[in-house]
């Protein structure tokens, strides 16, 4: 898909919106068949909010990989940003992650050779922007995360709290519709935490779509959707008013001793 | 991603390795210099050789005691002594230069027998000592008869050449060199010199004609035949004989043939054109081409094993990288490019530090052995392709191994 066509899509009305309908996802590992995804209906409106729980190897990360294209269904479909994902080509899924999907990991993955600007430009640099704009939009998006002052600092020179912000930046500077941050306060002290989890707010306040993959319960209640996850299924949903406080209603099905 | 931006990605991460870069590319700076220097001196050979043959004199024949069959593929001859000498017993010929059964007075038949315009002049080759007062030189003697200076189209610049009215005295002709460091300043003309003692007058001084690979055409001593090589004055070495037109030429060698065979024996001697000799010197290039072709492959190997190796080890090591890329957005192609540029950069910088040590070694060359090698665009030009080609060559694989990597795996990697 050209990128014409991408922008024109991005503005119809579905930008921002995710869409998966039985997915499954089977990994081959050493001969031996894991079903991380058994028939995961999930839908996200643009600018929801939600966060994903569930025990580990219950198939968050799988979802979050397969709704960011950086990974294929084994069978059902995946629309992101109204877009069917399962036709395009690999070169076509790539210009979606660069142009639809801002990714924040656990382990910040920024390039350790190159300073914080220059991380936060990559996705830029995939779009063929030339060099001055690329600058000028990287700084932009540290001043968003309040680093603009450590731009040209190597991620080794700054704390895990600012290599979040910086990847954050990274995720912001190509202006998604999407956000999808897997554990993005699980390598952080709780102060530092806060602030990552504040500045996804803020860009969801913004209109962005936010998926968020956690095992902490106080970072999940700041979505107003909680999914929980267990052997590869949404096990049940609550809806949140998204600020930390009650749930607001229970999702379809009830499990008791959801492990955290 | 543009090309700068790559080309930018792949300097910074050769620069962050600056030791194993070096490391990496010494097997390809060694390729490159071996090629390079081989090519130069290749083909430095070959243009000194032809300049040699094209020197000796418009449209030459030369005839030369002992047969080799000119004719012959060169590439064929085998060079181990035994079967060589083997060979030469088989022709049933002496060593030339040894002992020669052509005399001097046979260039008066040749030169009846030649065709119109043709000119022939026996030539002995010996090295002679020449003194002058103080001075003395060891020098090449050339014994000619007074057809010399027409046939190798060079004038007196002093006097006169030597005629058969001199017939009997003892007189030479010096190359311009011989005779400046001589005399200096001096006329030499009609002054005596010794050669090997014995006292000679100087009729003339050449004009200068310029030095090649073998020799300096001006510092030689130029005797008339009666005097005598290194057989004496009774034998010689061997013709030589000048040609109007390169048809003149083949004639002059068949009357060559027909003329000596009467007077010497079948197979007992070798006439051959200057056209043969420079397909003789062709044939020898093409076996120094064959050679530099073994060089090559080689250099290209160990230098392309040392780049692959490095660019595995460089894809396993940034396999994370890789991931991170591909999560921005990068396409399998970005990634191919990247890796692929950093190998030709590795290359490309290889080849042209081994082409700068190609040149201080040639110029060494050059001082120590005289001789000077051919470093034209064509040396330079094909030892940076060279370079280059092992950079991409070598580099593919790894690179494809990098852009096929699964996002996922490469972000989950751990190091």
């Amino acid at each position: 898909m050209s990128p014409q066509a991408l922008h024109a899509h991005v503005f119809d009305g579905m930008g921002g919106s995710i869409r998966a309908r039985s997915v499954h996802k089977i990994y081959r590992m050493d001969g031996v068949e894991v079903r991380a995804l058994q028939g995961v209906d999930l839908s996200l409106a643009p600018g929801d909010h939600a966060a994903i729980m569930g025990p580990s190897g219950s198939g968050k990360s799988t979802l979050l990989n397969i709704a960011g294209c950086l990974d294929r269904p084994t069978s059902g479909s995946v629309c992101v940003d109204g877009m069917d994902t399962a036709g395009m080509q690999d070169r076509e899924l790539a210009a979606l992650r660069n142009r639809c999907v801002g990714f924040v990991f656990q382990s910040f993955h920024l390039l350790s050779r190159t300073s914080a600007a220059c991380n936060v430009e990559i996705p830029l640099l995939y779009r063929g922007a030339g060099r001055r704009e690329r600058r000028s939009r990287a700084l932009e998006a540290l001043e968003m995360v309040e680093l603009s002052h450590r731009a040209e600092h190597y991620p080794s020179q700054l704390s895990g709290g600012e290599q979040q912000r910086v990847a954050i930046a990274r995720a912001l500077v190509s202006r998604p519709r999407i956000i999808l941050a897997d554990e993005p306060t699980g390598n952080l002290d709780s102060r530092s935490g806060e602030g990552i989890l504040r500045i996804l707010d803020d860009a969801h306040e913004r209109g962005i779509t936010l998926l968020v993959v956690t095992h902490d319960r106080a970072v999940a209640e700041h979505a107003a959707r909680i999914i929980h996850f267990n052997d590869g299924r949404i096990a049940r949903e609550e809806k949140h008013a998204g600020d930390g406080s009650t749930p607001r209603s229970a999702g379809k099905k009830e499990f008791c001793d959801e492990p955290v | 991603m543009n090309l700068f931006e790559s080309l930018r990605a792949s300097f910074t991460s050769l620069r962050a390795n600056k030791l194993r870069a070096a490391l990496t590319m010494s097997g390809i700076v060694m390729g490159t210099f071996l090629v390079f220097v081989m090519y130069s001196v290749g083909s430095g050979a070959t243009r000194e050789a032809k300049k040699v043959i094209t020197d000796l004199a418009p449209n030459a024949v030369a005839v030369v005691y002992g047969y080799f069959p000119v004719d012959m593929d060169i590439s064929k001859v085998t060079f181990s002594p035994s079967e060589m000498l083997q060979q030469m017993e088989d022709l049933g010929t002496n060593l030339p230069l040894i002992s020669s059964r052509f005399k001097p007075e046979m260039s008066y038949p040749l030169q009846r027998e030649l065709p119109g315009g043709c000119m022939a002049t026996p030539l002995s080759v010996d090295l002679k000592r020449v003194e002058f007062g103080p001075r003395s030189r060891n020098v090449f003697a050339f014994a000619t008869n007074d057809n010399y200076p027409a046939i190798r189209n060079q004038s007196l610049a002093r006097g006169r050449y030597f005629t058969r009215r001199d017939e009997g005295r003892r007189v030479c002709v010096l190359g311009s060199d011989l005779s400046l460091r001589l005399f200096g300043d001096i006329d030499p003309v009609g002054r005596e010199i010794r050669v090997n003692g014995r006292r000679f007058q100087v009729l003339g001084v050449m004009e200068p004609r310029g030095r090649t690979m073998f020799m300096d055409n001006d510092d030689l001593l130029l005797l008339p035949y009666w005097v005598g090589g290194h057989l004496g004055p009774e034998q010689v070495d061997g013709f030589l004989v000048s040609a109007p037109t390169p048809e003149d030429m083949r004639e002059a060698k068949a009357a060559c043939i027909e003329v000596l065979e009467r007077q010497v024996g079948e197979k007992t001697f070798t006439v051959i054109t200057q056209e043969e000799m420079l397909a003789l010197a062709g044939d020898a290039t093409r076996l120094v081409n064959i050679m530099s072709g073994i060089v090559t492959f080689v250099g290209l190997l160990v230098g392309g094993i040392g780049i692959m190796n490095i660019m595995l080890v460089a894809v396993s090591e940034r396999i994370r990288e890789i991931g991170i890329r591909k999560a921005m957005g990068a396409r399998a192609t970005d990634i191919l490019k990247q890796f692929l540029l950093e190998s030709l950069l590795l290359g490309i910088s290889g080849g042209v530090i081994g082409i700068c040590m190609g040149f201080g070694f040639l110029m060494m060359i050059e001082v120590i052995f005289d001789f000077p090698p051919y470093i034209g665009p064509a040396s330079i030009l094909i030892a940076l392709l060279f370079s280059m080609g092992v950079g991409v060559i070598f580099g593919v694989w790894p690179a494809m191994k990098a852009a096929a990597l699964d996002p996922v795996e490469a972000l989950g990697h751990e190091l």
